[in-house]
């Protein structure tokens, strides 16, 4: 069964309470002829909470994960939105693509891995320990997928402090 | 071969049956592959960090750069992330232009596969031939963008050039060239006997794990995950085709197995889903503006204001393409997520190496159309012997006297 947004958030509100942050909806149209409102759902949660969060989504439908986390990076904190579709495959133009944000303070970057709930977000959850710093708790696979082994720790390629630098390239005949 | 005899096998970074550099660990009993281990990371390029230091507008061209197949596909993405962003409307006219070039898009890349495949299993007549047919979409693409690849025909809010009145006609035979062939070439790709012995069997994955390891693209659809962008999420012309479905094996009359044989008829069918698009665009293409603003300083100045984020998806030949940024009163967004339909697959190539034969590792792997990081263009050339370096306006020169050549305009 297909769930409206607003049902959604009613369901994690109540199992959530207070952990859920913010919830809104938010909607755009397409096509031409034949105009199709399509509607997405964007959700705030404690950090803790995620992995609870995924699993109740995952009891309303099967879910797929859209896109690896996006990153908005402060002083003090990072935060994670982790992009999954429900209800694909289902009914014409009735998917609906839910963002889920966590705030992770710079000092205790770490996370708990959902690859329990949804296997498919493994290599995703590689690329933000390598990328970003980011400590995902519970990982299956704990070794390097992206960055070189031999790389040293603490260099995290898309975090605000590493500089890119143009090197001259050389080619050899 | 008795327990306890296994054996590793490494296969790349390099090899001559991989277009990409990745490498695979198989143990091996005999010729049977009992477990797999993957490793990338050869060819990162860091485009998402190269984003975010450019603009809004030059993200489009660095972006059709992540990979040279699917080269309207990432832009696309990219574009409806931002618009998404920015809750921009597209003109009507431009929802159909960017269709019938996301739509000639896949008949490349599909046909491209075809021929990959029939390689891979000694078929190197099917090769031929496919990638000869190629050739008319490939002129179609490059008289109506001016490229081969890396086609710089979006924008943000719409595409940068018209589908003239002219170039109707060269669209229109492309297509009917397209249906008459159709049929002879699906029986081929389809009936041959060495098709469906290679194929048949080989490279399972199944409908639960294609759900759980969120496969996308032909390799979900043709293990019966009905899954497709197009279809489950509105963009462009698509809402407006009312026959418009995810097409799996059941369009075929078989229940999906989710082997090779069943991608080979997700992507030929899907050649001919292509074909019927581009048509009902050019039967139904509005008449209007192609762009909200065709002045870029005023786009990035627009841009510029808006505070927000917006994911971007778009089923690209491959599989669905996301892209996920955020703007933050700067002339480029602060963070560049880009997902290619290869990243989601991945982790989907060592269900379907379990249990197969060492000989079919070529086959399985290009099963899923692996995404390439592309390499730069060629600059030196090696002809008889002799060595010659072309610049890129040599290469430039070169490629508008071809685009002349098919518009058929004396230079």
């Amino acid at each position: 069964m297909i769930l409206r947004p607003e049902d959604i958030i009613k369901k994690l509100s109540d199992e959530l309470g207070e952990r859920l942050l913010d919830s809104s909806i938010r909607e755009r149209y397409d096509g031409h002829v034949n105009k199709v409102i399509q509607k997405h759902l964007y959700l705030k949660v404690e950090r803790d909470y995620l992995h609870r969060t995924v699993s109740l989504l995952r009891e309303m439908t099967i879910l797929h994960v859209a896109c690896p986390m996006a990153t908005k990076e402060n002083e003090d904190f990072l935060e994670l939105v982790y992009s999954f579709t429900l209800f694909f495959a289902e009914e014409r133009f009735k998917e609906l693509p839910v963002m889920i944000t966590v705030v992770l303070p710079k000092d205790d970057l770490r996370v708990r891995s959902c690859t329990d709930i949804v296997p498919g977000i493994l290599i995703m959850e590689m690329e933000a320990q390598e990328m970003l710093g980011v400590l995902v708790e519970d990982i299956p696979d704990k070794r390097r997928f992206f960055t070189p082994e031999c790389l040293e720790a603490g260099y995290h390629p898309l975090r605000k402090k590493f500089e890119t630098k143009a090197e001259e390239a050389t080619i050899n005949e | 071969m008795s327990k306890g005899s296994t054996y590793k096998l490494q296969i790349g970074p390099t090899h001559p049956a991989f277009k990409e550099p990745v490498r695979f660990e198989f143990e091996v009993d005999g010729e049977h592959i009992l477990n797999c281990d993957i490793d990338m990371g050869y060819t990162h390029r860091g485009i998402e960090k190269v984003a975010v230091e450019r603009n809004f507008i030059q993200i489009i061209y660095l972006l059709e750069r992540v990979c040279g197949i699917c080269s309207f596909s990432h832009p696309m993405g990219y574009c409806l992330a931002v618009e998404n962003a920015a809750d921009m409307e597209v003109p009507a006219r431009a929802k159909y232009i960017r269709t019938i070039l996301g739509e000639l898009e896949r008949l490349h890349s599909h046909l491209l596969w075809t021929g990959v495949a029939a390689h891979e299993i000694g078929f190197d007549t099917l090769f031929y031939y496919t990638w000869t047919i190629r050739e008319k979409v490939m002129d179609s693409l490059e008289a109506v963008t001016g490229n081969r690849v890396n086609y710089a025909m979006l924008t943000i809010g719409g595409v940068r050039r018209d589908i003239t009145p002219d170039l109707v006609p060269m669209l229109r035979e492309t297509v009917d060239y397209y249906h008459e062939l159709y049929d002879k070439a699906s029986e081929i790709l389809l009936d041959d006997l060495t098709v469906r012995l290679r194929s048949e069997n080989v490279g399972i994955l199944t409908y639960d794990q294609a759900v759980n390891l969120c496969a996308v693209g032909p390799t979900a659809r043709a293990s019966g995950l009905a899954k497709d962008v197009r279809v489950d999420y509105p963009v462009n012309a698509y809402p407006d085709i009312p026959w418009l479905k995810a097409i799996t094996p059941r369009d075929f009359g078989k229940e999906p197995v989710g082997d090779v044989y069943d991608r080979f008829i997700v992507r030929v069918l899907e050649i001919k889903q292509s074909i019927d698009i581009i048509e009902f665009c050019l039967d139904n293409m509005p008449e209007g503006p192609i762009a909200v603003e065709t002045n870029a300083i005023k786009m990035i100045n627009s841009l510029k204001k808006i505070q927000g984020e917006g994911i971007g998806r778009y089923e690209a030949p491959r599989g669905e393409v996301s892209h996920y940024h955020i703007l933050d009163n700067r002339e480029g967004p602060v963070c560049s997520k880009v997902k290619a339909p290869t990243y989601s697959n991945i982790i989907s190539w060592v269900p379907m190496f379990l249990g197969a034969e060492i000989a079919d590792i070529p086959l399985i792997m290009s099963a899923i159309d692996p995404c390439i990081a592309c390499a730069d263009r060629m600059s030196m050339v090696n002809r008889s012997g002799n060595k010659f370096q072309m610049s890129a306006s040599d290469l430039r020169k070169l490629s508008i006297e071809k685009m002349n050549r098919i518009r058929g305009i004396k230079g």
